[in-house]
């Protein structure tokens, strides 16, 4: 019954992308709706076509991908040590509380004037602005992942003789996990606004400069072509970090 | 980090002692927090006032308090909060006034979650800020396409919370409801609506945050007036000091505003599990 309801809603959606395409391409070629506000599907493909030719997406793609890479590179050189420093030590806990809280409360984003101000117009502060934007959803579930560790199991790996380095990977290490993973799952996606909103301001190349560039040229298609590049970047990131949460949730039982 | 894991009993022996500073418990906590702060920004004022330094983005804490003193003094502060809290206000009751009633009727009517299901679950993965050239080119560079930037940086989160929330309505609740006679509207009001609020409140903390980076963005990018705009310009003119009393500004609010929010939603809570 379950998987018929559920066969039924997959097909309902697919109707419903297959019903919007064709009418959006229907009302297009009506002239029923302007092209400058929405363009059309046959637009959007041909201007993605163009753009492929032209070697012009891919170098867009490229750019913002590494932006992003060495971005979430640093949050995870920086923010997995930090958030295992800060779990395990109350006192260190306590000393960095009002810098996160003070930091989780300000949009991220309110910081980029510094950051241009500070790291110029340029690749610089788009890296750092994903490193910013990315940095406390890692830092604040690590903490408490390491915070959260069962101390009865410690106190009995410790009486048999256990050394840090085993109680960290037999047990640290795999209790913090899903609760890191769930932390990183919102570090991209944080990560993503970060980049796109770098971009969309100081780019001079990369998917958000597309997009701002085809806005300030009123090319729609164009627009849209980056805006659902990006769109697919998020969502194969998302569900791809999904994939492996669900992995390491399963083995999480055995150890917990 | 292997280093990070030194003896566990070391957790336990504090390294600071003395009569006035407590072994440990929230006021240990409460005055490491404190020093913490206090040696930031002594630090801060320190780099920023060494003549070796001149590095214009360090700015001071000393230079912050000028800077506030006197946006405070030329009243434009309370100019550029106004407009601010404006635009903020009206998006983010848009997407309530939006996102709560298309929540329940997709919570409600499986069919209809079904159809708009692929383009909610896509632009809730999006950065959804990449669409904001799209609503310059609809309705230009004014204050309503910042507070549009607003609607769609939250209206998401209040919908898809909203959702969740009817959808996880006690079935046997309504069953019950049912058998007794109760109308569609009854079950709505005394069971779907009530039951829904914690996870509708949820929503709406999300949504303050989101909405927050939406203003910021939209008045850095396009604003004429407000906090963003006044951060913006300040960079232009290389004033760091009006940047960080920008981002104090911004961090009081969002304080405010988060801790508000998490406190109406623990009450609801509470509330909730009494109830069932």
């Amino acid at each position: 019954m379950r998987a018929v309801a559920l066969s039924r809603d997959r097909a309902i959606s697919a109707a419903s992308v297959v019903g919007l395409l064709v009418a959006w391409q229907a009302l297009a070629s009506a002239h029923l709706l302007p092209a400058l506000w929405i363009s059309s599907p046959g637009d959007v493909i041909g201007a993605a076509g163009r753009l492929v030719g032209q070697g012009e997406l891919a170098q867009d793609i490229v750019v913002s991908t590494r932006t992003y890479f060495i971005g979430m590179a640093w949050v995870l050189a920086v923010g997995l040590p930090l958030g295992v420093i800060v779990g395990w030590y109350d006192d260190l806990r306590a000393a960095a509380w009002p810098f996160v809280s003070a930091l989780n409360a300000v949009p991220r984003v309110a910081l980029f004037p510094l950051f241009v101000l500070g790291l110029g117009i340029g690749v610089r502060s788009i890296e750092a602005m994903v490193f910013f934007s990315a940095l406390l959803p890692v830092v604040l579930n690590t903490a408490s992942g390491v915070t959260q560790l069962d101390p009865a199991l410690l106190r009995l790996a410790r009486s048999f003789g256990a050394s840090d380095r085993q109680v960290f990977r037999t047990i640290a290490l795999p209790s913090a996990l899903p609760l890191t993973l769930a932390g990183l799952r919102l570090a991209t996606g944080r990560g993503l606004i970060g980049l796109v909103v770098g971009e969309l301001w100081v780019g001079q190349s990369g998917l958000g400069y597309l997009v701002a560039s085809a806005g300030q040229r009123f090319a729609t298609a164009e627009l849209l072509v980056g805006a659902l590049c990006v769109t697919a970047a998020g969502v194969a990131i998302i569900q791809g970090l999904r994939g492996l949460e669900r992995r390491f949730e399963a083995w999480r039982p055995a150890h917990a | 980090m292997p280093e990070a894991l030194v003896a566990l009993e070391q957790t336990h022996v504090p390294h600071l002692r003395g009569r006035w500073f407590p072994a440990r418990g929230p006021a240990r906590s409460r005055l490491i927090a404190a020093l913490a702060v206090a040696v930031f920004f002594a630090v801060w004022q320190l780099i920023g006032s060494s003549k070796s330094v001149q590095v214009i983005f360090i700015s001071s804490p000393e230079r912050v308090i000028q800077a506030g003193i006197l946006q405070v003094r030329s009243g434009q502060l309370w100019v550029d909060l106004r407009s601010t809290a404006l635009t903020y206000l009206i998006g983010l009751g848009l997407s309530i006034g939006i996102g709560i009633p298309l929540g329940i009727l997709i919570g409600w009517y499986r069919p209809l979650e079904a159809v708009l299901d692929p383009y909610i679950a896509a632009l809730m993965a999006a950065p959804r800020i990449v669409f904001f050239p799209l609503i310059i080119i609809w309705i230009g560079t004014g204050l309503p396409s910042i507070v549009l930037v607003v609607v769609l940086m939250c209206v998401f989160d209040v919908l898809v919370n909203t959702a969740t929330g009817v959808r996880q309505l006690d079935t046997s609740l309504i069953r019950a409801a049912r058998s007794f006679g109760a109308s569609d509207r009854q079950i709505f009001t005394t069971l779907a609506l009530p039951g829904a609020v914690p996870s509708i409140l949820t929503g709406l903390r999300l949504a303050a945050g989101a909405g927050l980076i939406g203003v910021v963005v939209g008045e850095l990018w396009i604003g004429q007036s407000g906090l963003g705009v006044m951060m913006t310009t300040a960079g232009q003119r290389l004033r760091a000091a009006d940047i960080y009393f920008g981002v104090f500004i911004l961090i009081t609010v969002g304080l405010a505003l988060t801790s508000s929010l998490e406190r109406l939603e623990r009450h609801f809570q509470r509330w909730e599990t009494r109830r069932s």
